[in-house]
């Protein structure tokens, strides 16, 4: 007990004096060196509240800070540095000079030019860097001649003056800059062509200038092996290429460069000056201590000017700190920071960075275990570095991975091998970082997100898309020739998009904008089966449908009524949209105004039931007509459709019904030469029209198909078989031709006699059933055989509506029949039609069926449909072939 | 005061009492297979109910036909599985066909150390199958299953998904061959109080060796299956119409059960012998079941002050539907919500997510009885929290559900506001979407993103992303926004809306439309 208490009170001792001895020596340490703030770091600092670059963790941050500090690369203005826009030339000349130290010489020379009367007037205001164009002269940078026409802004000589506000071009900054700051050239130029594939692009005078550049490490190629020495370069790249010359420049600059970490701050306040007076200690890289005095503001306190209330801020002397990613004064610093500074001939400090700070559990970006796990902020070729997000505590961070040979790099994207091009902003990296600093591997997965839109417009010569999300946003969106877009399951190509349909994109989206990588076509997107002219009734809210009467279906140029009677209940798909007018309302407003309307409904057929995609309340009492025509001129800003025949000009509106291939779409997308029937209300008054349904739609006539009959005269089993001469229907008659014509056999042929289907391996030359010298129908498309059909020779043509079809689902001896109304006949060889009598025809099994450009079957006609046909004669009661005309 | 508060505190019990008394009334079975496992729909199962009507696609004569009859469901529990047996009675008279069918499935359901379930389906007992198409018996030879399913369980929403295969033989008439279908698919779903949905996509292979006195007629086709099961409920306003009323309209209460079931098969041709062909004929169509929704009125909270406001309907919403715990006559619309009000508001908009009856009431019996055990023992999750909090119950059920996660730690203090970051923070905790936000981290394009505290960045990508926190109109997300209680009303109403329909969109429409 006794030898515990001993030892703590000799171990208390001890500490006292240690702490003694250490206060001791602290004050007994007398300070290396003493430097101060600058008068003009407030003014410098107010100058740098860039909106575009504070805050935003961008990775040239530290460059654009610093060759502002310097006053090498100034903001366009006080709150906006503009970082993404490329250098002028001026610019350009301006920041070599500026970097140079002769920023002041620039401004002399200007001063020239202005007494000997050079500048014009005119262009003296536009005109700010003329000074620095003079130096450029007198340096030979630019020509005499050249200098000449520009500041008088004409040809002088045959020479164009400079366009000094055209982008400057990699190399020429480059040159520029490495002549004003008298970095020398190198003329052995192993760099350039050992490692650019565009070395033969640089200007031969520039390329020592760029060769001394590049061995610097003050520019860089875009990792690819490019230069670009025509390219244009953007301030923020000027900035990081003055930052990586800061060792050229500094002398330049007469400034010096120091470092240190700072041990001790003492601070005093003289109220009756209202300043802080603030001592900083830091101990430099030779183990030295130095001081920093700083004068600041004590903001309580200020003494102000009497007359503007300004504070006087001539006593101040603070510093220009840049700080973990953001710029501030003195009272940033903490003990503990590690520190580096540029200080001037008397000392004045102009610029400090804190390389690390104290508080490491902040920003030490660039601490880590030489792993990387973020988000891809930038790639940057040119300049060897991708910038990477990284999550650091309660904060994140940026975290730069320069890559000096991008060949010994293993990169992965989407777990599969990939280059330095594969990699995207958004994506998510792993990099395993060498002791070198170079990264071994590197591992991204992208982040696309999805968008769900409606297109409303595909223009297949610039490859753009204007859609409508779901959730309502109007987008116009470039899909790139990389793009892939999927129909159906196979990789399908921008043509295959239209206006109505539904898609799903996958898009990289980052503050560049949105880069579309994939495009998917809905799979099952159902036609609008038919428009129907409805009264309505009410909406039943439970059902979600509308009830209506007099129903009144849209059967090409007119208004027909439908099988069903009396009232008609018509469920709503969810995608549904009503309008009135140009106004999009609520289903819950048909009860509350619109009940009794007239509206138009286009529906599809889902689920063995129709579902309203689009309804259409029509407002007008006019009078109303279908009009059979081909748009001449597609919609006009006034909101116009023009159409060529009857040269009728229609309004159309947000509510217009408008139908193009099965889809709903917006009248603006039907072009010009696209057969439309377009029913239209027409004022009595003024007898405008104004549309309430346009359809669009392929229109398949007879002579649409390919039907040809003849004899065979040879098959080759399963391949091929021909017709020892044939007729071919052209335009409802058989036109003959004494040749010989061979079609292809495939597997979707189709081969059908009087008692139904045939396998194609009973379409044999030989046997008792043989097809050889049988007189048959052959649908083709091109040489390829569709169908062949043993119906009998059929010359007589007849039109109707089909009213009732009556088939067996199952096989079955009974041949289908179909009740025709409003049937005409026509008269050979008079070609007169004549009406008849509604009447029920048979359709064998072997009759030709053809529907909306293809190969048919009864269960495709529906009552209502419009058909044309042929059979044998006037009195036959079989049908031997029969188009479905739709729409 | 004392007795006003009093009162108060009791009629907004008896509101949220009502409200869950009467949403139990919602019931359908919902989870993996919903509608079985032969590829057909039924409009889901509702509680003392086993007759159901069903469709489903036969392929097996080479051309499809849709079967409609009935299924009858028995179900029995025990601790670890589930024996579920399905009888099946469907026809098509159009095409002379009939389907009469017996299975028994036992789904093994077995927890992992992460709190997920595994769920394992295969054929209890011998299955009896039947067709007969056009006077030609198909009688089941052989058939096997099996499927598997994980399933996350998170505070507001399950998610799971799974894979399934079968296989089943069929023989031909007597004698006349066989035809084996086979079927691998997948399936995705998830259940929660707001709506359930379960998307099934499969896969058929059809392959038949069929004689022909003595030749043999071999043939082969696919099809693919796609079906969705989904139940929604729906709010509506329906205003009175009678000027002398004691309330001017109230909120109705929906729901839609549906089915749906889209098919696209390759099959051969048959000529007039009933023999294939080389032709190979496309067929595509969908089929849908749907009950006729039931519906209830939701209670009147009578909140003053917010005639007019900008988000009086969303307000009047969540007070109705038993979502919002701001005491009604302390409720203004800008006046800040506290973090208890907040926590607590949105522990009673997601609800419990609904269970299996079966394994919901062999559950219940086990934690009824454990909780009765250890009530004594209720200690609060927060040091600042005490147990007599009238929030304590659903802030301990956000603590233990981790729906707080670590965003509290220690002190809760429930009397401070919430900023959209942290609310944004414990919204997605409870629906457990963080794998939609980029890994490590996620960058935000949003004017502020620098504002955004790095531990909620991947929160507030999440909820942007589902369309929860939207932007203002400089684009900025405001994440250190303090909410008000209208924010709260409109935020709590935007996640009901997320998890009625867009999640169930996502499920019962895209999965099927883009695959």
């Amino acid at each position: 007990m006794y030898k515990r208490a001993a030892a703590l009170i000799m171990s208390i001792c001890f500490s006292a004096n240690c702490i003694w001895c250490l206060n001791l020596r602290v004050e007994a340490e007398s300070y290396n060196k003493q430097f101060f703030g600058d008068k003009n770091a407030n003014a410098v600092i107010k100058n740098m509240d860039f909106e575009d670059v504070k805050s935003s963790n961008i990775w040239s941050l530290p460059a654009i800070y610093q060759a502002n500090a310097l006053g090498i690369l100034k903001g366009l203005s006080s709150q906006r540095f503009g970082r993404t826009q490329v250098l002028t030339k001026e610019q350009a000349l301006a920041v070599a000079y500026r970097a140079a130290g002769k920023e002041q010489l620039a401004q002399m020379a200007a001063n020239e030019i202005d007494k000997s009367g050079n500048g014009s007037a005119s262009s003296l205001q536009s005109f700010w860097s003329k000074g620095y164009l003079k130096l450029a002269a007198d340096d030979s940078i630019i020509s005499k001649e050249q200098f000449n026409a520009t500041i008088r802004n004409q040809t002088v000589n045959g020479t164009e003056p400079l366009n000094l506000r055209a982008a400057a071009q990699r190399q020429e900054f480059g040159f520029w800059f490495a002549v004003a700051s008298g970095i020398e050239p190198i003329y052995n130029q192993t760099r350039i062509y050992n490692n650019f594939n565009d070395y033969n692009r640089i200007d031969p005078k520039k390329v020592p200038y760029i060769e001394s550049l590049l061995q610097n490490n003050i520019m860089n190629g875009d990792g690819r092996g490019n230069f670009m020495p025509q390219a244009s370069i953007t301030r923020e790249q000027a900035a990081q290429v003055v930052y990586n010359a800061v060792d050229f420049i500094l002398p330049k600059l007469q400034l010096n460069k120091s470092a240190g970490t700072i041990e001790r701050i003492s601070q005093s306040v003289d109220r009756s000056s209202g300043l802080v007076l603030k001592d900083i200690y830091l101990r430099n890289n030779d183990g030295k201590l130095d001081r920093i005095s700083v004068t600041s503001q004590l903001s309580s306190e200020n003494i102000l000017n009497e007359q503007t209330g300004a504070p006087i801020m001539d006593k101040v002397k603070d510093i220009v700190v840049f700080k973990k990613n953001a710029i501030g004064k003195s009272d940033v610093l903490e003990i503990g920071d590690a520190v580096e500074f540029f200080y001037d001939k008397i000392n004045a400090i102009k610029y400090m960075k804190v390389l690390k700070p104290s508080s490491n559990n902040q920003t030490s970006t660039f601490q880590d275990d030489g792993n990387v796990w973020g988000i891809v902020e930038e790639i940057n070729g040119q300049m060897g570095y991708i910038s990477v997000y990284v999550p650091y505590g309660n904060t994140i961070n940026m975290r730069i991975i320069n890559f000096y040979d991008i060949s010994q790099t293993t990169i992965f994207k989407n777990y599969k091998k990939a280059n330095i091009n594969d990699i995207e902003p958004g994506d998510t990296i792993f990099a395993k970082i060498s002791d070198e600093g170079n990264p071994e591997i590197i591992s991204t997965v992208s982040n696309y997100d999805i968008i769900y839109a409606n297109v409303l417009n595909a223009n297949n010569t610039l490859k753009k898309l204007t859609i409508r999300t779901e959730d309502g946003r109007l987008m116009i969106l470039d899909v790139p020739p990389a793009a892939s877009v999927i129909e159906n399951g196979t990789i399908s190509s921008f043509e295959a998009i239209n206006a109505g349909d539904n898609i799903r994109i996958m898009a990289n989206i980052s503050d560049k904008g949105i880069s579309v990588k994939q495009i998917r076509i809905q799979s099952d997107q159902i036609n609008i089966s038919n428009i129907y002219k409805v009264k309505l009734s009410r909406y039943d809210q439970i059902s979600d449908s509308i009830h209506c009467f007099d129903v009144l279906q849209l059967v090409r140029d007119s208004w027909e009524k439908t099988d069903i009677k009396g009232a008609r209940f018509i469920k709503l798909d969810d995608s549904c949209k009503i309008y009135s007018g140009d106004l999009e309302i609520d289903k819950s407003e048909i009860n509350e105004s619109f009940a009794q309307y007239e509206a138009y409904v286009a529906v599809k057929n889902q689920y063995s039931q129709e579902h309203a995609v689009m309804i259409s309340i029509r407002r007008n009492d006019g009078v109303q007509k279908v009009i059979d025509d081909t748009v001449k001129t597609p919609l006009t800003s006034s909101g116009h459709i023009v159409l060529e025949n009857t040269n009728t000009k229609v309004l159309t509106e947000r509510g217009t019904l408008a139908v193009k291939d099965g889809k709903i779409v917006l009248a603006s997308s039907i072009p010009a030469g696209e057969r439309v029937y377009v029913s239209a209300d027409r004022d009595i008054i003024t007898g405008d029209y104004k549309a309430g349904v346009i359809v669009s739609a392929a229109r398949y006539g007879a002579d649409f198909y390919n039907i040809y009959r003849g004899r065979i005269a040879d098959i080759d089993e399963t391949k091929k078989f021909s017709l020892s001469s044939f007729s071919k229907l052209e335009s409802g008659n058989w036109v003959f031709a004494n040749t010989q014509k061979t079609f292809d056999l495939t597997f979707d042929t189709k081969i059908v006699d009087e008692d139904g289907v045939l396998s194609q391996r009973e379409f044999l030359p030989y046997g008792d059933s043989s097809f050889l010298n049988r007189v048959v129908y052959v649908v083709a498309e091109g040489s390829r055989a569709i169908m062949v059909s043993t119906a009998p020779y059929a010359t007589s043509m007849l039109t109707g509506v089909v009213s009732k079809i009556e088939y067996n689902e199952s096989p079955s001896p009974d041949p289908a029949k179909i009740e025709v109304k409003q049937l005409k006949a026509l008269n050979q060889p008079s070609g007169v039609w004549t009406d008849l009598q509604p009447y029920a025809f048979s359709i064998p099994a072997n009759c030709i069926i053809l529907k909306n450009g293809k190969l048919s079957d009864i269960s495709q006609i529906k009552p209502g449909d419009r058909i044309r046909a042929l059979r044998r004669d006037i009195a036959s009661s079989n049908i031997a072939i029969i188009f479905v005309e739709e729409w | 005061m004392m007795y006003n508060n009093k009162i108060t505190k009791i009629v907004v019990c008896a509101i949220i009492t009502f409200a869950v008394l009467v949403s139990n009334c919602f019931y359908v079975w919902g989870g993996e297979y919903s509608c079985g496992f032969e590829g057909g729909i039924f409009a889901g199962e509702m509680p003392n109910k086993t007759l159901y009507d069903y469709k489903e696609m036969c392929f097996v004569s080479g051309k499809p036909i849709e079967l409609t009859g009935t299924v009858r469901i028995q179900r029995t529990a025990k601790n670890d599985y589930i024996d579920s047996t399905y009888n099946y009675r469907l026809e098509n008279i159009k095409e002379n066909a009939s389907l009469t069918r017996t299975v028994v499935i036992r789904t093994t359901i077995k927890k992992t150390e992460n709190g997920q379930e595994i769920l394992q389906s295969a054929l209890f007992r011998n299955p009896v199958e039947r067709i007969k198409i056009n006077n030609v018996d198909y009688t089941l030879r052989s058939y096997d299953i099996s499927s598997t399913t994980l399933k996350d369980l998170k505070p507001a929403i399950n998610y799971y998904a799974g894979n399934m295969w079968s296989r089943k033989v069929y023989n031909i008439g007597n004698n006349q061959g066989t035809v084996s279908v086979e079927a691998t698919g997948s399936s995705y779903g998830y259940e929660q109080y707001w709506s359930l949905a379960d998307t099934q996509i499969i896969n058929y292979t059809i392959k038949a060796d069929a004689r022909r006195g003595s030749s043999s007629d071999k043939w082969g086709g696919t099809a693919s299956v796609k079906i969705s099961t989904s139940s929604t409920r729906r709010i509506s306003y329906v205003e009175n119409k009678p000027s002398t009323s004691s309330f001017r309209g109230g909120y109705l209460e929906q729901q839609f059960n549906k089915s749906v079931l889209s098919y696209e098969a390759s099959l051969p041709e048959f000529d007039k012998n009933n023999t294939s062909t080389d032709r190979v004929i496309k067929y595509n169509n969908s089929l849908k079941i749907e009950n006729f929704p039931s519906q209830q009125r939701l209670a009147i909270v009578n909140i003053n002050g917010i005639a007019g406001h900008w988000a009086e309907d969303q307000i009047r919403q969540v007070y109705s539907l038993g979502c919002f715990s701001v005491q009604p006559n302390n409720f203004l619309p800008q006046k800040l919500i506290t973090r208890a009000e907040f926590i607590s508001s949105l522990v009673k908009t997601i609800k419990e997510v609904p269970q299996n009856v079966l394994v919901r009431n062999s559950a219940s019996r086990n934690t009824t009885a454990r909780a009765l055990r250890t009530k004594a023992a209720i200690t609060s999750p927060f040091n600042d929290l005490p147990v007599s909090n009238i929030y304590f119950d659903d802030i301990n059920t956000a603590f233990q559900k981790g729906i707080t996660g670590n965003l509290f730690t220690g002190f809760l203090q429930p009397q401070s506001d919430i900023t959209r970051a942290q609310a944004a923070e414990i919204i997605v905790n409870s629906l457990g979407l963080y794998a939609i936000a980029p890994s490590p981290i996620a960058k935000t394009y949003f004017t502020d993103d620098a504002s955004i505290p790095a531990r909620s960045r991947n929160a507030i990508y999440v909820a942007s992303r589902i369309g929860l926190l939207k932007p203002d109109t400089s684009n900025r997300i405001l994440p250190q926004a303090k909410l008000t209680m209208s924010d709260a009303a409109v935020l709590l109403n935007e996640l009901i809306k997320f998890m009625r329909e867009d999640i169930n969109r996502e499920y019962v429409e895209k999965i099927v439309k883009y695959n």
